[in-house]
């Protein structure tokens, strides 16, 4: 049996690590891409986003612990990347925590008429992806990156707490309050572009 | 609040509505929560045709939501992200610190002899290179070969 020294075994590992880097999180990039668009909003600051989080990845991949949601850890690397590099320069406006709270009760859920839930369906169906993208863009980054690691990802809402830092209940809220708004958009879009003729019952 | 004969409890219209965010994402794991939105369900046609409604929605979103939102990543972004990493694996090595010192003394004594002494420390440090570090200290090349 070969002896290894001890600087031997840290560069072998080193080496394999960055090896295993490369095969697995580069499969990510169309969809950290993709979700980095939704945080810059513009083409340019996404690519430099995923580059940026790709090395800050990489340098800290000694922390990811394997057989663990590397797609997860990498949106999470993302989300961070971005909070630390862009989003001072974008200068939006946050939503507090304490706003979110306890929307179950102070939201008053009722019932619709069909008329109503027909014309949702219709606009939907004849909805073009630019709207859709437009949409999304406009509500708030909370809401918004709730409703794309849902929808889009199709993550868990454990998974998403972990990703975005909070706590599940602030999941669930920011995803019910950003799916609400994306549909009253996207109803406001519609009647504006005539997708619907008449949208009546909403009360 | 009252309980049915199978065990399910009684809930609100407003409960049930308000509950199909979770109910729909399939992450309502409290079993008797379920029951009580079921039962509701099977006796409250006006819930039963929002919770169609609604399901119907959930799914609509999300397919037209994942339809719009697939940007690819443009080949040079793919390109420069695969050259800075390779770039990295090649500067992934160690950095070798050698370190050499002699200490000169020379005493002089009451009598006027001298003494010289000559101490030399010698060390050499070998630690792996952080990637991040890399692009400063780029010393090792015998991973390309």
């Amino acid at each position: 049996m070969g002896e290894m020294t001890s600087t031997e075994i840290v560069r072998e590992s080193a080496a394999d690590r960055t090896l295993r880097f490369e095969r697995d999180a580069l499969a990510f990039t169309n969809q950290l891409y993709a979700a980095a668009l939704r945080y810059t909003k513009n083409p340019d600051d996404a690519r430099d986003l995923v580059q940026d989080t790709y090395l800050k990845a990489f340098a800290s991949f000694h922390q990811f612990e394997p057989g663990t949601n590397l797609k997860a850890w990498l949106y999470r690397v993302l989300t961070t990347t971005f909070i630390n590099n862009y989003r001072k320069k974008q200068r939006q406006p946050m939503i507090s925590n304490a706003e979110l709270e306890d929307w179950q009760i102070a939201e008053a859920a009722s019932h619709t008429s069909d008329q109503g839930k027909s014309a949702e369906v219709e606009a939907l169906e004849k909805m073009p992806d630019s709207d859709v993208k437009r949409a999304l863009q406009e509500i708030p980054e909370e809401f918004r990156m709730a409703v794309y690691f849902s929808d889009v990802e199709g993550f868990s809402y454990k998974e998403i707490a972990e990703i975005l830092d909070i706590p599940t209940g602030t999941v669930m809220s920011r995803l019910h309050r950003g799916r609400k708004q994306l549909r009253a958009l996207l109803m406001d879009y519609a009647k504006d572009r005539g997708y619907v003729s008449s949208v009546g019952g909403e009360s | 609040m009252s309980i049915f004969h199978d065990g399910a409890i009684e809930i609100s219209c407003v409960d049930v509505l308000n509950s199909f965010v979770i109910f729909f994402d399939g992450e309502l794991e409290d079993v008797a929560s379920r029951a009580a939105i079921s039962h509701h369900l099977d006796s409250c046609l006006p819930c039963r045709a929002e919770a169609a409604h609604e399901e119907a929605i959930h799914t609509m979103m999300r397919d037209l939501l994942s339809r719009s939102c697939c940007e690819s990543a443009p080949q040079d972004l793919h390109d420069s992200i695969a050259e800075s990493l390779a770039g990295m694996r090649r500067g992934a090595g160690e950095i070798v610190t050698e370190f050499r010192m002699t200490e000169i003394s020379i005493q002089v004594d009451e009598f006027g002899s001298i003494e010289h002494r000559e101490i030399t420390i010698e060390s050499t440090q070998i630690e792996s290179i952080h990637p991040e570090h890399t692009e400063s200290k780029n010393i090792d090349g015998e991973l390309d070969k």
